[in-house]
């Protein structure tokens, strides 16, 4: 057992601080925002590239660095700190992996190294996850609306897994219709997708074997599959809900020590003092069930499904009161535009349900426990 | 970050296995199951003389306090083979219970602070349960405000001599000798005038007399002191050095606390579970939001007890962060505990051994867990000691300091 991070996850996770502190700063978000209110930072999104966070996770045959989701969990919650206006969690949390898990050799070969290079940006669609209906496939054409979808408007391209299949979708094809919605998360826009008879290739079960080796997936594979990409989306953004958590903390703690209120500094009040040490209790709760959960990742430990869903219902629970509380300890300086409070408060009510609802983590988390106690 | 064995964990723990399949009282499980939350008697046997079998059973081979130093009874083992042993002893772990302050707050402070002669007269003692100790450090006016105690100890040639009251002493009556916090010098501010001792409890002078406790047992107590001698060779750090020694003493029981309280977690798992009038409780989408945010912090409070314990340094110290154990475990037991009982419906009120449901554990810990808030620091105190420790808010203006 080793409860530290190791010198090369260390090393990993300074350089991208260390990048992140300069490019990621509050002005640069903001600035993005004013010029691409539904786009991204492409600078920034360039220069996570150059830095291999973008292809962190993706094999080396596709141009990427092949690491662990365990180090990727380490620079999620690195990147959660700052205000990082990048779609990581689509393209990186969920469509690389997916592709690199149902894509054939082909679309792999094409798509990978372009993410990798930081050159695209790719949305991502769990249909069953957001109970969206069953898209309609025809003649390798789709037709089907995503009434919300994470970096819709910028997306290069359009990753969809559904019950009945996955696909991949150009964001160029004239079958895909965007309208770009006013959401409160600032940091990751959305938009309404309509796909009508969109030319769709098919990935995993549909995909056509490449070489003698590779066989088709079947359908419970694919299944199975997405259920993996949804748990290892869930695990990665909860890293990214700790790293958020310590940013709010951090602002909080910061200002209690230099707001001075009745002629002593806030921070010295016990009522303020206690609302910040729950707010630590909660993030290192969550924290500690995550990096559980990315262990579990990372190894495929057997234990996935509850500590996924551990690391998300603590997460999502730990940032919720993380990101309220931070506005409550600023006072009505905290309720301002200026200040970024808003920013992270906006946000984690849009990732608690990025993954789903809490009710099927809820039922994973608690269905999964019975058997092992029932085993025990 | 790897929560898996690695070869030598696994070797350490097969050794650990081997030893305990071949030694434990297998003739107790039952009743040690049963315990759970509140280990003060055992329902068929003397929890003193079964806990000091045990512990001297493990003291002869080299398993009890494995992370003391070897010199001393312990087995210089490592934080992480400290939580494979834990694991691994499991329920046979509650006959250590009567030791714990001795094991984990006295015998600590005496390694840190006791000379060498003392250190090889009393520790083995502790290791192998032959001798208990307790803790004298609470007032009727010296609770949170530990720092507050007016107990007076005054020099008296060789001697210290000592006047005053303690309070909510657990174990006094069953203990051999006792780590006394007490005023030496009233002159200077409170935190200064403070040392600590320690004593033989059948020292003349000494009157125990227990608390009836709000759950019906007694393993509290008043001690009474009326010129009680202490041999200054029975000093544990400087004169006036008294608060530091405590706080470190207090810094390894939170730690203790942190490497795992039992929070009745499973044992409601399985409550849920059963068939029960209106169906198992499980299947009902209230109970399982309700289990899923229990579940949450069961988990992070191991993982982090995991983190804090195995993350330390062979002899480092403790992290105040280890305050995160009891804080959020002693509201969970509550929550875990009237849960539970709502699930047993009307019956839920009974608390009677052998009519309750799951052997009245959770009555049993619906009534004790009020007092694992307030003990060995309450959740105010704990929040403090993370803001200020951890996350290095300024202290309260004090018109005491």
């Amino acid at each position: 057992m080793e409860f530290q991070l190791s010198d090369l996850q260390r090393e990993l996770v300074e350089g991208v601080e260390r990048y992140l502190r300069d490019a990621a700063t509050p002005e640069a978000a903001r600035a993005s925002l004013d010029r691409e209110p539904h786009g991204y930072d492409r600078e920034l999104w360039r220069g996570l590239a150059s830095l291999g966070v973008t292809g962190l996770s993706i094999g080396e045959a596709y141009g990427g660095m092949g690491l662990g989701d365990l180090e990727l969990g380490f620079v999620a919650e690195c990147a959660g700190r700052f205000l990082v206006r990048a779609p990581l969690g689509s393209t990186i949390w969920r469509s690389a992996a997916a592709i690199e898990l149902l894509g054939s050799e082909a679309q792999k070969e094409w798509w990978l190294p372009k993410i990798a290079a930081g050159d695209i940006a790719v949305a991502y669609v769990d249909v069953a996850a957001h109970a969206f209906a069953e898209p309609d496939v025809a003649g390798g054409r789709l037709t089907a609306r995503f009434p919300v979808v994470a970096d819709a408007m910028a997306a290069d391209l359009f990753v969809v897994v559904a019950p009945g299949g996955a696909w991949l979708i150009e964001a160029e094809d004239e079958g895909v219709a965007r309208t770009a919605l006013e959401t409160f998360d600032l940091l990751q826009p959305s938009a309404d997708v309509v796909l009508t008879g969109a030319t769709a290739e098919p990935m995993g079960a549909a995909a056509e074997p490449m070489g003698a080796a590779a066989e088709p997936m079947g359908e419970r594979d694919v299944r199975d599959a997405i259920r993996f990409l949804r748990q290892r989306a869930a695990v990665l953004t909860a890293f990214e809900q700790v790293g958020m958590c310590q940013a709010a903390i951090d602002g909080a703690v910061a200002y209690a020590k230099e707001r001075y209120a009745f002629g002593r500094a806030i921070g010295s009040f016990q009522a303020v003092k206690h609302l910040l040490a729950d707010m630590y209790v909660k993030m290192e709760i969550a924290r500690s069930n995550s990096y559980y959960a990315g262990w579990a990742l990372a190894t495929r430990d057997a234990n996935l499904t509850a500590a996924a869903a551990a690391a998300h219902l603590s997460a999502t629970d730990a940032l919720r009161h993380c990101a309220a509380n931070a506005i409550q300890v600023h006072g009505g300086i905290g309720f301002t535009w200026e200040l970024d409070c808003h920013l992270r408060y906006r946000r984690a009510h849009h990732l608690a349900l990025q993954s789903g609802p809490a009710r099927l983590w809820q039922d994973d988390l608690i269905d999964a426990l019975a058997r092992q106690r029932e085993a025990a | 970050m790897d929560f898996s064995d690695n070869a030598r964990d696994a070797a350490f723990r097969a050794e650990a296995r081997a030893w305990l399949d071949a030694n434990r009282p297998v003739e107790l499980a039952p009743q040690l199951a049963e315990l759970g939350f509140a280990p003060n008697s055992l329902r068929d046997a003397d929890l003193l003389a079964e806990s000091r079998k045990w512990q001297r059973r493990k003291a002869d081979a080299g398993w009890a306090c494995i992370h003391w130093p070897g010199a001393y009874g312990g087995r210089d083992a490592s934080p992480v083979e400290r939580i494979i042993w834990k694991q691994e002893e499991g329920i046979y772990a509650n006959l250590s219970h009567l030791f714990f302050i001795g094991q984990n707050m006295c015998g600590p402070t005496l390694i840190d602070h006791a000379t060498e002669e003392q250190k090889r007269r009393y520790l083995p003692p502790i290791v192998s349960g032959d001798e208990i100790w307790c803790q004298l450090f609470s007032e009727p006016t010296a609770g949170s405000d530990l720092a507050a105690v007016q107990t007076r100890a005054v020099r008296d040639g060789d001697d210290w001599v000592v006047n005053g009251q303690k309070v909510w002493t657990s174990g006094a009556h069953f203990s051999n000798f006792g780590l006394l916090l007490a005023r030496t010098d009233p002159t200077v501010a409170k935190h200064q005038g403070l040392t600590m001792f320690f004593l033989d409890m059948a020292s003349p002078g000494i009157d125990i007399r227990p608390i009836r406790q709000a759950d019906g047992g007694a393993e509290f107590n008043e001690v009474f002191f009326a010129d009680v001698r202490i041999p200054d060779s029975q000093r544990l750090g400087a004169p006036g050095e008294g608060w530091k020694v405590a706080l470190g003493t207090l810094m390894n029981e939170r730690l203790s606390h942190g490497t795992g309280m039992p929070t009745g977690f499973p044992e409601l798992l399985d409550l849920a579970q059963s068939d029960r009038a209106g169906g198992r409780p499980i299947d009902d989408p209230a109970v399982r939001a309700k289990l899923a945010s229990l579940a949450v912090r069961e988990s992070g409070l191991r993982l982090t007890g995991l983190r804090l314990v195995g993350g330390l340094k062979r002899g480092e110290a403790p992290s105040p962060a280890s305050s995160i154990g009891k804080l959020v475990a002693g509201p969970m037991m509550q929550e875990v505990a009237a849960l539970a009982i709502e699930m047993q419906g009307a019956m839920g009120v009974v608390s009677e051994y052998g009519k309750a449901e799951a052997a009245a554990r959770f009555q049993t810990m619906l009534l004790r867990s009020a007092a694992t808030r307030i003990e060995g620091g309450t959740d105010e105190i704990l929040r403090n000691i993370i803001a200020e420790r951890v996350l290095g808010l300024p202290p309260e203006p004090r018109v005491d300091k």
